[in-house]
């Protein structure tokens, strides 16, 4: 399952970045290559580019905040949460996105 | 951006480092490392902070796991974006991601117009605080220069 994924949290300081790498972390356990794009206080980082995300099989939005550039994921799966919803258990949270996908025959 | 050209130093210095703090309950700790930051003339003004601190934990868990809280505030009330690190001997309680108590407390002051790199800093320090051996010299060392080296190594990685 390929992943790409954007955080924001209300402050944009200290959740978006450890929720990226949270999911990170998780996705390279479970072996799902996996980009995340950050908007924090400091702005857009590590963007996604098109074909990453015509490439990925889900797309995992983990915000509090409105984010900018959701267009880009129209007609793509997209699990939307908080970002407290991602920090708990994060592998358990990735293979019910898979089990999920797999049941649509998405992956 | 070359995290080389800009030091830890720079948000992290010994003297907003308390490894023992008296504070019983979570408003206790935060107060106490508020009147630190208040008495190393990082913020103008107590309560002010104390104000956008909790506007802040309105929004969410800051009990990160692993022993870890990072109550931070953005506030007009912060002369210098800094972080401050508290310990405390005793586990106290705080709303968790893994439902267990606290023991260390990083808090993040930032002046409500600082975009600067001291921001950038700070996204590393959180995502540093995934890592469990940086965690495990945070519960543990007795020497405030050890935290400081660790998260200097780390955000030039």
């Amino acid at each position: 399952m390929k992943i790409v994924g954007v955080t924001a949290c209300p402050t944009g300081i200290a959740h978006t970045y450890i929720t990226k790498q949270k999911i990170l972390e998780a996705a390279a356990e479970c072996g799902f290559p996996c980009r995340i794009e950050t908007q924090g206080t400091i702005g857009i980082e590590d963007e996604l580019t098109p074909e990453e995300i015509a490439e990925a099989d889900v797309v995992i939005l983990a915000v509090d905040v409105k984010i900018a550039g959701e267009s880009r994921f129209k007609g793509k799966p997209i699990v939307r949460c908080r970002t407290e919803d991602v920090m708990r258990n994060t592998v358990a949270f990735l293979k019910k996105i898979e089990k999920t996908l797999k049941e649509r025959g998405r992956v | 951006m070359d995290m080389n050209q800009i030091d830890i130093n720079s948000v992290l210095s010994i003297e907003n480092i308390n490894l023992d703090i008296e504070a019983k309950t979570k408003d206790e700790a935060i107060k106490e490392m508020v009147s630190m930051l208040y008495k190393n003339g990082y913020i103008s003004d107590e309560k002010a902070f104390l104000r956008d601190v909790y506007l802040r934990e309105k929004e969410g868990i800051t009990g990160i796991g692993k022993s870890v809280a990072i109550p931070h505030g953005r506030s007009k009330a912060v002369k210098k974006t800094t972080i401050a690190i508290g310990r405390s001997n005793n586990d106290i309680s705080w709303e968790t991601f893994d439902d267990k108590p606290v023991r260390c407390i990083i808090m993040f002051a930032v002046r409500d117009v600082d975009i600067s790199e001291h921001l950038i800093l700070l996204s590393h320090v959180a995502k540093l605080l995934c890592d469990d051996d940086i965690v495990k010299v945070l519960l543990n060392t007795t020497n405030k220069e050890e935290i400081i080296n660790i998260f200097r190594k780390g955000v030039k990685e």
